[in-house]
């Protein structure tokens, strides 16, 4: 199923007399379940594609489709709050709040159905992907790199939304943490029947995406997939439904994350 | 977590930044309060010295304006001051301001047996008796009164001690009857029903070449000299006995001896002016119908015009009108109504043109304490403001945050808002008492500094006098600086409170408006990517 749509997307600004463009109608179905990356060298227009499909910037032409409907119809503001969920290079999490407070904050702005023990299901989110207990009331900013990301993932998360974006989310990580991230955003995608779109520059996050894309010159185009990234999408499965997935379920090819061997609730 | 508890999270978790505004807005808060809290005392003050004064008015000459003419005038043509006539004293006593009026005439008797009574203390009072009775012949004022019921009674400055005052007929037909106090009765062994006799003398100073000489004598007017100047110097020219049946006696109360005195020990101008004339006058004034006091006033203008050959002689005498307004509010419209109906250089006299005299310190502490709120709370809006910005800059990646989940606009700004306002109340509550604090050091050294201006710039309390004479005595007093001054107090009132707070939180609410503009312009994207 489509979950988002770039419909002849044009983005530009003026360089002088001329006019340089960022992005020229860019068209492009994102579908649930699915992992892609988008690489592109700097400067590209990755990152400003990136915020025109989260409604954090407006395109100067065409139009950004959820589920085929337009979120300038939709509504920018209802949108971040409802359909998308946007995970940083830099995490920007709330300092001087803790790990759950900081979920808990998008669970109060969105008006999607969230289970009534927030609570509980902000700390399993957390614990499922791989922020332990002691460290879930500790204020965001004693946690380190890695732990503040996925924070910020299971933040994204916490909305219940269909899509998930992410603005180099390994950036600022380690090679072994980077491992560990992309593979929540591939489960997510698989298990949960996510639509997650990552603008990456890194190679080892386009390689395990289910389709690599590449921006360049303001068009975006297909890569060629090397063979093991074929992954058939599964069937769509709620995040903050009750009982979660096992892990025993899960493609033989996932590395599994820190205490994903204990069965997890939502 | 919704945005109630964002806020107090907020105000909480970063105690640094909260500490940081409530303290700038303590000290903005303290000057708010402490000017607020000086200019309702000031405002106090002036209430409570002006209903003490009460609402008793009257016209009179305007010597200033009189003055200002004359100096504009050319040499030989000196502007002249009209007469109030009794119509237009009936006039503006119909007016709607006007409760109750009446209007007096003075004319003077003398006589050799009546004695003066003398009110400084009794001592004193033997002593001057010798000397009077060297001085054989006392004058005492007449005063014809319009209103039967006499407004002094009425209004408390004399009490009714026996017998009764005039009646409608009398006043009309000018009937030969006094009111007398009881302490000129008692001197002179007078009752009700009792007559006295004096005589209106129509007296040549001009043959005595000795007399009022104050040049020739280095030590000045001694005893001597009067009684020889007396002896030799004075003939009477015309002679009116004047008869007058005693009806009744009053007292002089407290209030009556207030208002024609003045408590300033520390002037002695006023002391002179006050404290031998005004004083004893109140207890020797023989009150009659106007008529009767008009009629020796004209024996006596024509006497003394014939004795200098004049041949227009004019009307000098003078109605002296009291009018007791409804409410000390009431001035400025009586006023505005009497000086079209007034004529030139005349004036309405009240309690109150003499408070405005010596109202200038407590006009110019306000004055001070206006100028000082608005700039405090300029420079409040400012400093508020930049320190708001200042935080929301460094917040910009919350506020981005905050965007990005999608929150409302409305909801950002007003969790914005709510937490400095929650700041900026405790910071206020807290200046309450701080502010008073300050307003007690700075009302101090104003006051002091404000009553060594007045004393600097009027060294004999001369401009205390408001030409304010006879009955109009009984109802204007005067007032002075430091009986001001005493009025002005400093207090925690209900209304201050709310003052402070309103000035406060108001200056607070727009300063968030600057950062307000900041936070809307905010651009998440740039923020955040």
């Amino acid at each position: 199923m489509t979950v988002l749509t770039l419909q002849n997307l044009t983005y530009s600004y003026n360089d002088g007399a001329s006019q340089r463009y960022i992005l020229n109608d860019v068209s492009f179905n994102f579908e649930a379940g699915k992992f892609y990356a988008i690489k592109g060298p700097s400067g590209s227009g990755k990152t400003t594609m990136l915020s025109l499909m989260g409604a954090l910037d407006k395109p100067r032409g065409g139009a950004v489709l959820f589920k085929g409907k337009s979120i300038d119809n939709v509504g920018y503001e209802k949108y971040r709050r409802n359909h998308v969920g946007i995970v940083f290079q830099s995490y920007n999490l709330i300092p001087w709040m803790t790990a759950i407070e900081n979920l808990m904050v998008a669970m109060s702005v969105t008006d999607n159905d969230i289970p009534k023990d927030q609570k509980n299901v902000a700390t399993n989110l957390l614990n499922y992907l791989g922020i332990d207990q002691s460290k879930i009331e500790r204020r965001v900013k004693s946690l380190s790199g890695g732990e503040q990301q996925r924070v910020a993932i299971a933040r994204a998360l916490a909305t219940n939304v269909d899509l998930i974006l992410a603005d180099e989310p390994t950036g600022n990580l380690d090679e072994e943490t980077s491992e560990e991230i992309i593979q929540i955003f591939k489960r997510l995608a698989h298990e949960h029947g996510k639509c997650v779109v990552v603008v990456t520059h890194a190679d080892e996050v386009a390689l395990e995406a289910d389709e690599g894309l590449v921006l360049s010159k303001g068009v975006l185009r297909r890569r060629e997939m090397p063979v093991q990234a074929a992954v058939p999408p599964v069937e769509s499965q709620p995040i903050a439904q009750v009982q979660p997935p096992t892990l025993e379920q899960d493609d033989p090819n996932d590395v599994s994350v820190e205490h994903t061997d204990v069965p997890i609730k939502f | 977590m919704g945005a109630v508890k964002r806020i107090f999270l907020s105000i909480l978790r970063r105690p640094g930044k909260t500490i940081i505004l409530m303290l700038v807005t303590i000290i903005i808060g303290s000057l708010i309060a402490g000017a607020l809290l000086v200019q309702q005392g000031v405002s106090r003050a002036e209430s409570l010295a002006k209903n003490s004064l009460g609402a008793a008015v009257s016209v009179g000459v305007d010597y200033e304006e009189y003055d200002k003419a004359i100096n504009a005038a050319s040499d030989e043509e000196f502007p002249e001051i009209g007469v109030i006539s009794v119509e237009t004293i009936e006039t503006l006593g119909t007016r709607p301001e006007v409760k109750n009026y009446d209007y007096s005439l003075d004319a003077y008797a003398s006589s050799a047996t009546l004695k003066y009574y003398e009110a400084s203390t009794e001592e004193q009072a033997l002593d001057e008796q010798d000397s009077i009775a060297i001085d054989e012949s006392n004058s005492f004022t007449l005063r014809g009164i319009h209103y039967e019921s006499m407004l002094a009674i009425e209004q408390g400055a004399l009490a009714l001690n026996d017998g009764r005052t005039f009646s409608k007929d009398e006043i009309s037909q000018g009937s030969e009857v006094a009111m007398v106090s009881d302490k000129f009765a008692q001197l002179n062994n007078l009752h009700v029903g009792d007559t006295i006799a004096l005589k209106n003398e129509i007296i040549d100073y001009s043959v005595s070449d000795t007399s009022f000489d104050f040049e020739d004598s280095e030590d000045g007017l001694t005893e001597e000299d009067t009684e020889e100047s007396t002896d030799d110097g004075l003939k009477v020219i015309a002679s009116q006995d004047v008869n007058l049946k005693i009806i009744g006696l009053f007292s002089v109360t407290n209030k009556g001896i207030e208002t024609t005195s003045s408590d300033s020990a520390t002037n002695a101008t006023t002391m002179m002016i006050n404290g031998s004339m005004f004083d004893s006058e109140a207890f020797n004034v023989i009150y009659t119908p106007i008529s009767v006091a008009k009629r020796e006033l004209d024996f006596m203008t024509e006497g003394y015009a014939q004795l200098y050959e004049e041949e227009e002689i004019g009307d000098y005498y003078n109605n002296v009108p009291i009018y007791l307004l409804n409410s000390a509010d009431d001035l400025a419209s009586f006023t505005e109504a009497a000086k079209s109906v007034l004529p030139q250089f005349y004036t309405v006299l009240s309690a109150q043109s003499s408070y405005d005299q010596i109202a200038a310190p407590m006009n110019t502490i306000n004055q001070i304490m206006t100028i000082s709120l608005i700039a405090v709370i300029i420079a409040g809006l400012i400093i508020v403001s930049l320190v708001i910005v200042l935080f929301l800059r460094e917040r910009r990646y919350e506020l981005g945050i905050y965007f990005a989940l999608g929150e409302r606009k409305s909801v950002i700004a007003g969790q914005v808002i709510a937490e400095v306002v929650l700041i900026a109340l405790v910071a206020l509550t807290i200046s309450i008492f701080t502010g008073s604090l300050l307003s007690g050091a700075l009302s101090s050294f104003m006051l002091d500094a404000q009553m060594n201006a007045q004393v600097s710039s009027d060294p004999y309390g001369m401009a205390y006098d408001n030409n304010v004479y006879g009955e109009q005595a009984l109802f204007i007093g005067n007032i002075e600086a430091d009986e001001v001054m005493s009025y002005y107090s400093l207090g925690l009132s209900p209304q201050y409170i709310l003052m402070l707070f309103g000035v406060g939180l108001g200056t607070v609410l727009l300063s968030c408006i600057v950062p307000m503009i900041y936070l809307l312009r905010l651009n998440p994207k740039q923020v955040l990517m």
